[in-house]
């Protein structure tokens, strides 16, 4: 690590403030400058300011969306690491995830600098993939390397240049070159024909020379179109067909079986290539000396287009010089050395010396920091070293590649070990390490905070306490309960019982701050907060208790459904349910079982909470319809209005309320209940049993 | 990086937000309380209301957890503390509270986890810690003095308090800084309801004699063990403690060096980054790296250019 720290952002403040600071989710900080100790002539304005850094694009989060599915079927397989059906499993993770890097690509005609990002970490990714998954299945074989690298560069041309426009064969200059009556006379001509011949790109190499107007100036002097033409054409044809010639007789290697090349010749045996190859080469050097070939172009005056040849055949040659002229940067430099001077060379032993040399004579110290980066990994690579690997990637690649990376290296025995070792200050492995740190990123933001979920989900050590750590914090709102919603739904499809229940009361209570009971309600049932649940119908209870109820009718209506579901617990709720049933029975419905519902809530209701249902009781009992209350009940709320009478504290025995002080009122409703008891004796003698009615013998004593 | 500012319209004396970052409380040295919100995913505040501080110079400020409803704390340099409520609906904030132990000023307080009720705890610079409890979870009618306990005289003020964040099996444990003796962790034993001395974290020679400004309970999350941050000048002691908290051992983790006295501390949510706010105006970011080492690795600064009239 560089020594400096690097300044993340300024906030504004004034000379001497302090900065009160409090972290939000993930990579996001809060920060307020406190002028308690800013001289008075220096004090300025507070401010508040969030700073979020590791903020994802649009790009960046399609890129992190679709990966996702990959990554968590990872997981799921759960291989056992170095058994063959792990391997299988990374290689199809690694493509997949090859594939949602590509997905972009670049849309207009030069990448931008998000665009080149994404495709140097594609280059990246690709690489490690070549030597930590790939190399392994095919046992480093000989002349695997110098093709696999490169095939790898082709994919990854742009990556390495650095642009679109510096890549070996621009869209742009393609198209210039293909509509141009001499396309030979375009400056970057036969540097590209040189370049694409050091760097195996064989077949448009062959079109390019095509292209060449010599062709159809040979074509048209054969039609007799004058003697000067025809020597020149001819001249340049000769040298341009046997250029052509040698080039679709490229020398490669192949798996046995696979299908031939469109252009070059495949063989499957390193020994049968290694003969052709030097056959080839040996042809290729000998035309590059052909000095009556080339005197002969030049007297036609076709100079140009004999160095040019010349130029392809030096490369085609393996000559150290023409290659190194023929190349962009140290990563071409190697490539053309590797296809061209050593197609054999093994990836551990001497790909490593080669890439050293390349990166010296290749300009790689100046070279850009990504060129300077891919040199430090290709390094890692050829040692198979995983940490040096990570270590190089971590300091110039995003969280999510980070985050995405350590399986590829893992499919490798010697990546296997290193990554999953404990880390004993952290007290998880440096992948975990990596994860918790991609999540951070997607922390702080609305739409990837469930992405931050996702790979919370498979962090071992770390990895619950931290989803339940995020839940807790985020932003809910009794405006949008989305958020809790979804975050209630992850806490239970985990198992965090107790996150969830602190989800669904956080959200209740914020609905009932913002003064919408009924959404309280609903949410604090869910949690059974019988507490909270008793706060917020304490309003309705009060004006209830007091008499008020008719005035809270279409509440008590509106919310009579969640009442009724409501969890037990909550005195308010007894009392409100208390009332709704003296309510029903004093209005006869519920057939004659209404009151006697009523009486048997109330009995159950604690002495205190009992007794705040005296004026709703008193003010129901005396307008209940004859016989609504059977005997026992009669008894019961009796004995319980003389004790309630007796606890009243005194002077209240006194006190004018409205039309009756409240002994008052349990004074009539007393005499209510005896009328009551007398009406349910006199339908008992006429033979009309009232529920709740205890059996008496005809003609018993009353 | 995105860095998004708010004007206050004030001159900020003390701050505090909520657990979910959508409300900030503001002290001012106008004596006023003021009342932000971000709302909907925004990153920009906007006032919500205004209190008269009624002469109280506030010093501290915390909010109780969401499930408590809208409830502030503020400790004054009296030694009151007041404690705010929000009522539900569009009633506003009253005050609900105004609590006065002890006469010399308040340090610091803090709620308790939510798992202990709403309880908030106060550190007072005569070093005594005392703890308040409402009498009920929402719209609590009164608050009453539940317990309290007492720093050694060497011990000096109580500076600084932080809870440790609950854990099944685990007692309530506070974290207290001092004046004159490093820090102290204390756990409550519920058999005999009293706060006992699990640990000192430290002592002067650690300390170089300064007073604690700040301490903070990194969270634990797989971690075996707990590490706290102490913050005392411009030094920054990182403490691992491991196992119960009737047996508690202690052991220093690093020692991080600042430019100025740091006066705050604060862990992120993962415990995997320290912010240290210092007396210069900059906030110091630290991490380990993968073989345990605290390096230094960002900073935040303040920018007068930027500050408004």
């Amino acid at each position: 690590m560089d020594g400096e720290p690097v300044t993340l952002a300024g906030v504004p403040a004034a000379k001497g403030a302090r900065l009160a600071v409090s972290w939000g989710l993930g990579n996001e900080l809060h920060v307020v400058d406190l002028q308690e100790m800013v001289a008075s002539a220096a004090q300025t304005e507070s401010t508040a300011s969030v700073v979020q850094w590791g903020s994802l694009s649009a790009g960046q989060r399609r890129i992190a969306y679709d990966s996702l599915g990959a990554y968590q079927q990872l997981q799921q397989a759960a291989q056992e690491p170095l058994k063959p059906e792990a391997w299988a499993q990374a290689a199809r993770y690694s493509k997949t995830v090859g594939a949602v890097l590509a997905a972009d690509g670049v849309r207009g005609a030069e990448a931008t600098a998000e665009e080149l990002a994404t495709l140097q970490e594609r280059a990246l990714w690709e690489l490690l993939a070549l030597f930590f998954l790939e190399s392994s299945s095919t046992g480093g074989m000989q002349g695997w390397a110098a093709q696999d690298l490169a095939r790898w560069l082709r994919g990854n041309a742009a990556a390495v240049a650095g642009s679109v426009d510096a890549a070996p064969l621009p869209p742009q200059l393609a198209r210039a070159l293909r509509e141009a009556a001499l396309p030979e006379a375009v400056p970057e001509y036969w540097p590209t024909l040189a370049r694409l011949a050091a760097l195996g790109w064989i077949e448009d190499a062959v079109e390019l020379l095509g292209l060449h107007s010599a062709w159809l100036r040979y074509d048209g002097s054969a039609a007799g179109e004058g003697a000067a033409g025809d020597e020149a054409a001819r001249a340049a044809v000769a040298a341009l067909e046997a250029t052509t010639l040698l080039l679709r007789r490229f020398p490669l290697l192949a798996a046995a079986g696979a299908a031939p090349p469109a252009v070059g010749r495949a063989f499957s045996a390193p020994s049968e290539f290694a003969q052709f190859r030097r056959t080839w080469q040996a042809q290729a050097a000998a035309l590059e000396r052909d000095g009556r070939l080339w005197g002969a172009a030049e007297a036609a005056g076709e100079g140009a287009t004999a160095a040019g040849v010349r130029a392809v055949l030096a490369v085609l040659a393996g000559e150290e010089a023409a290659l190194a002229d023929a190349t962009a940067n140290w990563a071409e430099l190697l490539v053309a050395q590797l296809l061209h001077i050593y197609p054999t060379a093994r990836p551990q032993a001497e790909l490593r010396q080669l890439l050293q040399r390349c990166f010296d004579t290749g300009g790689g110290a100046a070279a850009s920091e990504f060129l300077q980066v891919l040199a430090a990994a290709l390094e890692a690579c050829c040692d198979l070293d995983a940490q040096a690997a990570m270590r190089v990637c971590s300091a110039f690649c995003s969280d999510w590649f980070m985050a995405h990376a350590p399986p590829l290296l893992a499919a490798h025995p010697a990546g296997a070990s290193v990554l999953s070792r404990e880390l004993p200050h952290l007290g998880g492995s440096q992948v975990e390490f990596y994860t918790l740190e991609y999540a951070a990123s997607l922390m702080p933001h609305t739409p990837t905070w469930p992405l931050a979920a996702a790979y919370l989900a498979w962090c071992p050590a770390h990895g619950q306490a931290a989803l339940e750590a995020l839940l807790h914090a985020l932003p809910l709102d009794a405006a949008d309960p989305w958020p809790a919603q979804k975050a209630a739904e992850l806490a239970a499809f985990h198992g965090l019982a107790r996150a969830e229940q602190d989800i669904l009361r956080q959200q209740g209570v914020l609905f009932w701050q913002a003064g919408q009971p009924g959404a309280a309600l609903a949410w604090l049932a869910r949690c059974s907060d019988a507490a909270r649940i008793d706060v917020a119908l304490s309003p309705l209870a009060k004006a209830v208790s007091s008499g008020e109820g008719a005035a809270h009718a279409a509440a008590l209506e509106a919310l009579q459904p969640l009442l009724e579901a409501l969890p037990p617990g909550s005195a308010n709720a007894a009392l409100l349910a208390v009332h709704r049933l003296l309510e029903r029975g004093s209005s006869g419905g519920g057939g004659g079982r209404g009151m006697h519902a009523a009486v048997a809530a109330l009995a159950q209701l604690p002495e205190a909470m009992r007794d705040s249902c005296l004026q709703l009781v008193c003010g129901t009992l005396p307008v209940m319809p004859p016989g609504a209350l059977g005997e026992a009940d009669v008894l019961w709320l009796l004995q319980w209005l003389l004790s309630a009478e007796a606890r009243l504290p005194r002077g209240q025995q006194d006190q004018q309320r409205g039309a009756a002080g409240l002994a008052s009122s349990i004074q009539v409703a007393r005499l209510a209940l005896v009328r009551s008891l007398a009406a349910a004796h006199m339908q008992q003698q006429r033979g009309m049993a009232a529920p709740g009615q205890q059996p008496r013998q005809l003609g018993a004593p009353a | 990086m995105v860095v998004t500012t708010t004007p206050l319209e004030t001159k900020a004396a003390a701050a505090a937000y909520n657990q979910s970052h959508t409300r900030l409380a503001i002290a001012d040295m106008g004596g006023r309380l003021t009342f932000w919100q971000r709302e909907g995913g925004g990153r920009g505040w906007t006032l919500a209301g205004t209190l008269p501080l009624e002469g109280q110079r506030v010093t501290s400020l915390c909010w109780a957890a969401t499930q408590f409803g809208g409830l502030l704390a503020g400790g004054a340099a009296d030694g009151s503390v007041v404690v705010w409520q929000e009522q539900p609906g569009d009633a506003g904030w009253r005050l609900a509270a105004l609590l006065k132990e002890g006469s010399l000023g308040v340090q610091d307080l803090a709620f308790a986890p939510p798992e202990l009720g709403p309880l908030l705890a106060v550190a007072y610079a005569d070093g005594a810690v005392r703890f308040f409890e409402a009498s009920e979870v929402l719209a609590a009618a009164s608050w009453e003095l539940q317990n309290h306990f007492r720093l050694g005289s060497a011990a000096g003020a109580a500076t600084a308090l932080r809870w440790r964040p609950s854990a099944p099996g685990l007692p309530p444990l506070l974290l207290v800084g001092t004046a004159a003796a490093g820090a102290q962790v204390w756990w409550y034993q519920q058999q005999l309801m009293r706060w006992q001395l699990a640990a000192t974290l430290g002592g002067t020679q650690d300390t170089g004699g300064r007073p604690v400004a700040d301490v903070a309970w990194a969270p634990t999350l797989g971690r075996p063990c707990d590490i706290a941050a102490v913050a005392a000048g411009p030094i920054v002691l990182l403490w691992r403690l491991c196992g119960a908290a009737d047996a508690l051992e202690v052991e220093q983790l690093a020692r991080l060096q600042h430019a100025a006295a740091v006066w705050q501390v604060e862990w992120n949510m993962l415990g995997s980054w320290l912010a240290a706010s210092t007396e210069a105006g900059d906030v110091c970011m630290w991490r380990p790296d993968l073989s345990g080492e605290w390096l230094l690795l960002n900073r935040i600064v303040g920018e007068q250019e930027a500050a408004g009239p």
